[in-house]
C-alpha cells in the first residue's frame, strides 16, 4: 500500500482505496471534488478519471474545470483526465473502469484518482439493486489496482436507502466532514450480496 | 378499487402504483416493478407495498413537489382518473401525474407515470419463467455464478468463456425471467427454486 495526499484537511489516504464521499449539495460537492482530484493534477504521474451519468448537468468536468482552473487544463491535455459514462448494464461500468485504470497505466501512470458520481433514477444508469451490486464488486476491482476510487454521494439529492446501502455499506472508507476514515458499518462484498442484495424488497416481485 | 388485472392493455403498458390517504403503498403492478424509467427507479427504487411514500419524497430533491400535488389529490381536488384518461391530460416523464380513483373517503389514489414503459405483452408466470422458456444448460450454469453475485468476466473465468458469451447468457436469463435487472433475476431464480440461496 501506498499514501498519498487526500486533497482534504491534510489528510492522507492509502492506496488502493475505495471511498465514499458524502456531501450536501452541489456547492459543497464541487469544492470537495475539485480537492480531492488536485493531487493528481499536480503529480504527472498520476491521472484521474471521472464517471457520471450522460447528460448530467452540471457535468463533473464542468465542476471542475471552473475549480481546479490551469492544472485540470493542463493534465487534460497531457491525457491524464479520462471522462467515463455510467450505461444501464452494471457489469459494464465495471468493465470501463477496469479497462481506463488498465490503460492509464500500461502507459505509465503510477496512481490513478477516480471520482464517479451515481445518479439513482438517471436514464442510462444501472438500475438501483445493480448499481448496488457494482458498489460492492468496486472492491475487488480496486484491490488489484493503484487506485483511490472516490464514489461522491449528495445526500440531499439521494434516496436514502442510497446513502445507507450504497454508500455506507459497500465503501471501506468514508470521506465525510473532511476527514477520511475506516467505514465500520463497511460489509464485505460476499456478505453484502447473501445479507442485503438478495432482500431488497423490491426484486422478485410479480403483478 | 378498479381491477387493474382486468385491464390488461393498460397495466400492461403504465407504471401504477395505488396509495391510501397515510401515503402507504398499497399496491404496484408488474410494469412499476418492471420499469425503467427514471421515477420508478429513482425516486421510488424502494417504494414497494408497504412504503411511507410521504416520507419517502420528502427527502428526495425532485420529491416536494410531488408530494404536495399527492396530498391535494388525498384532500379531494382532483377529478377521476377514468376523467384524466379520457381526456388525455398528462404531463411530462419528470412529473407525476396523480389522480384520485374509486372511494375517496377510503382515499386510494393512482401515481400514474406518462414517461413509463411501452406496452408489455407477458406478465411472468407465477412460480416460473417469463412466458415458460426455459434455460439451457449453460445458462444455467451462469445463472449459478451470478447466484454467488460474480461479475461476468469472474463468470467467465470460471466456466472457460468468453466475457462476450457471458455477457449474452446474462441477459437472455434476465429476459428469460422477465426481470428488471441481473440482481431481480437472480432473486426470481432463487424464488422460483432455479437456483439456490448462495
Amino acid at each position: 500500500m501506498i499514501t498519498t495526499p487526500l486533497g482534504i484537511g491534510g489528510e492522507v489516504i492509502g492506496s488502493p482505496a475505495h471511498a465514499c464521499l458524502l456531501h450536501e449539495g452541489q456547492a459543497e460537492g464541487r469544492r470537495l471534488a475539485a480537492a480531492l482530484i488536485g493531487p493528481a493534477l499536480l503529480d504527472r504521474q498520476q491521472a484521474v478519471v471521472l464517471m457520471e451519468t450522460r447528460g448530467a448537468r452540471p457535468s463533473l468536468v464542468d465542476d471542475l474545470a471552473a475549480g481546479a482552473d490551469e492544472a485540470f487544463r493542463a493534465a487534460d491535455r497531457e491525457g491524464r483526465v479520462r471522462r467515463l459514462l455510467y450505461t444501464s448494464d452494471a457489469d459494464e461500468c465495471l468493465e470501463l473502469f477496469a479497462a481506463a485504470l488498465d490503460d492509464l497505466a500500461a502507459n505509465g501512470i503510477s496512481l490513478t484518482r477516480v471520482l464517479a458520481r451515481p445518479r439513482w433514477g438517471a436514464q442510462d444508469f444501472p438500475p438501483a439493486e445493480d448499481h448496488l451490486w457494482l458498489e460492492s464488486r468496486l472492491n475487488a476491482l480496486v484491490a488489484r489496482r493503484r487506485t483511490v476510487f472516490i464514489c461522491a454521494y449528495d445526500t440531499s439529492s439521494l434516496p436514502g436507502v442510497s446513502v445507507v446501502l450504497g454508500g455506507l455499506e459497500t465503501h471501506p472508507t468514508l470521506i465525510f466532514g473532511e476527514r477520511a476514515a475506516e467505514n465500520p458499518s463497511y460489509l464485505e462484498p460476499d456478505r453484502f450480496f447473501r445479507e442485503r442484495l438478495l432482500h431488497l424488497p423490491w426484486l422478485g416481485r410479480s403483478a | 378499487m378498479r381491477d387493474w388485472a382486468a385491464d390488461a392493455a393498460l397495466a400492461a403498458s403504465t407504471a401504477i402504483a395505488a396509495v391510501d390517504e397515510r401515503g402507504v403503498v398499497t399496491w404496484t403492478n408488474a410494469a412499476w416493478l418492471r420499469s425503467t424509467s427514471p421515477l420508478a427507479t429513482g425516486l421510488f427504487a424502494d417504494t414497494v407495498v408497504g412504503t411511507d411514500l410521504f416520507a419517502h419524497l420528502g427527502t428526495a430533491q425532485r420529491g416536494g413537489a410531488i408530494a404536495s400535488r399527492l396530498r391535494e389529490v388525498l384532500a379531494g381536488r382532483l377529478g377521476s382518473f377514468e376523467e384524466d384518461l379520457s381526456a388525455g391530460r398528462g404531463s411530462r416523464a419528470e412529473v407525476l401525474h396523480v389522480a384520485a380513483l374509486g372511494d375517496r373517503r377510503r382515499g386510494a389514489v393512482l401515481l400514474r407515470t406518462p414517461g413509463g414503459p411501452s406496452a408489455e405483452v407477458d406478465h411472468p408466470a407465477p412460480g416460473g419463467l417469463a412466458g415458460g422458456e426455459r434455460l439451457t444448460p449453460r445458462e444455467h450454469d451462469v445463472l449459478r455464478l451470478m447466484a454467488r453475485g460474480l461479475d461476468n468476466r469472474a463468470i467467465g473465468t470460471e466456466l472457460g468463456i468468453s466475457y462476450t458469451t457471458v455477457r449474452t447468457h446474462v441477459r437472455s436469463i434476465i429476459d428469460k425471467f422477465g426481470a428488471r435487472s441481473r440482481l431481480d433475476a437472480v432473486v426470481r431464480a432463487n424464488r422460483d427454486g432455479v437456483v439456490s440461496d448462495g
